[in-house]
């Protein structure tokens, strides 16, 4: 017969492998778009293959509503060239990402909960940046009161 | 006869599994503290030393390391369940006498004549004891519900009791810090008691626990009788 303070340590051991368990999988969860029925996020500025500045105004739309981590929105971590671990919160649908080295680079926006783990959406595109900036192919989004982003992407 | 020697001047406060309970959790709660504060300041997304380290985001591992000090509790709990219980009995039993203690206290933690006491534990730590603890908890349950919600109206309030505790516990934890490694002149050498043998010295320990210094050494068997 077990004790019950047996049966809550037991209980205590199970929730937390299965947070581990949940911690793990839903970090590694963020392959890409969304599936069908999962939140959306798609990269909506600028258009793949543009030529762009050092700075470059980018713009997404999603399925659900966003906001800074403490509303308990979703967010979107923005960054560049696959960089997954240097990222800037942003709790809107629209940021300038800043200080682009001329060449190639990958922008790359995914959606995550509150507490920071995946929700499973995401979205990227290649820019090319080039020393005499944009050729009129991307757009700047005019700031909106939904763009609460945490501060500039300098990269 | 060194061993002799060292077994007669020195006391062993807490045993080895206890020593290393409290080792893991007090490494995992440094590392909290550490990736919690990096967030809480605005730097997430800009990797720390730690996530640079370990190729991991602050916000992952802050998440990781919380899961895995719920583990480490709950193991402590299955493995020493029995003194755990005790320990936390021991905490919350005041007497009288201890508020003579707590008067002397200011001064003692300069010159080493604190009051004496006949718990296992002093009463300022007993005071911390459940402090620490219900801050601990409350930490640690919300930090469970932000990781289980991910989100929503509730995980707004968890956020906000998850902040609160963690600065209620921050305080504590450097008194204990500062106390514990004898900084005050009262305190110096405790901090034996829980690291590199956890043997301290038993005119430190009949100092600060009179009454379980003398009851420890009831306990111990007569030299040259086996057992």
């Amino acid at each position: 017969m077990a004790t019950p303070a047996k049966t809550l340590t037991i209980a205590a051991i199970t929730l937390a492998g299965a947070g581990l368990l949940a911690a793990c999988g839903s970090s590694s969860g963020d392959s890409g778009d969304s599936g069908s029925g999962g939140p959306s996020l798609t990269i909506t500025s600028p258009t793949p293959g543009s030529k762009v500045g050092t700075s470059v105004d980018v713009a997404w739309d999603s399925s659900v509503e966003l906001g800074e981590p403490d509303t308990g929105r979703d967010h979107v971590h923005v960054f560049v060239d696959g960089e997954s671990n240097d990222y800037t919160v942003v709790g809107g649908n629209e940021f300038t990402v800043t200080g682009l080295t001329p060449g190639a680079h990958t922008i790359d926006v995914t959606l995550q909960h509150a507490d920071h783990s995946s929700a499973g959406a995401s979205d990227e595109v290649d820019v090319t940046v080039t020393k005499s900036g944009g050729t009129g192919s991307t757009p700047s989004p005019s700031p909106s009161e939904s763009d609460t982003s945490s501060g500039r992407y300098d990269y | 006869m060194t061993t002799e020697t060292q077994a007669t001047t020195t006391v062993e406060r807490y045993h080895r599994s206890t020593r290393w309970l409290h080792a893991v959790v007090y490494l995992s709660v440094l590392t909290l503290l550490a990736t919690g504060t990096w967030l809480l300041i605005g730097r997430e997304g800009d990797p720390s030393p730690l996530s640079e380290l370990t190729g991991v985001s602050d916000a992952r591992l802050h998440v990781w390391v919380g899961w895995a000090l719920i583990g480490v509790l709950a193991l402590g709990l299955v493995a020493k369940g029995r003194s755990l219980a005790l320990f936390a009995l021991e905490s919350v039993r005041f007497r009288k006498t201890d508020l003579l203690w707590f008067r002397r206290w200011p001064l003692a933690l300069f010159t080493g004549r604190f009051t004496r006491h006949e718990g296992q534990l002093d009463p300022g730590q007993r005071v911390a004891n459940v402090v620490l603890a219900v801050a601990l908890v409350a930490v640690l349950a919300s930090g469970v519900g932000m990781a289980l919600l991910h989100g929503g109206p509730a995980f707004v309030w968890l956020v906000r009791i998850h902040k609160w505790s963690t600065y209620i516990l921050i305080p504590l934890l450097l008194g204990h810090i500062v106390i514990a490694a004898g900084v005050p002149p009262g305190y110096r050498g405790v901090w034996r008691s829980m690291h590199l043998g956890g043997r301290l010295d038993r005119n430190v320990a009949q100092r600060l626990w009179p009454a379980w210094t003398e009851r420890h050494e009831d306990r111990r068997p007569p030299r040259g009788r086996s057992r």
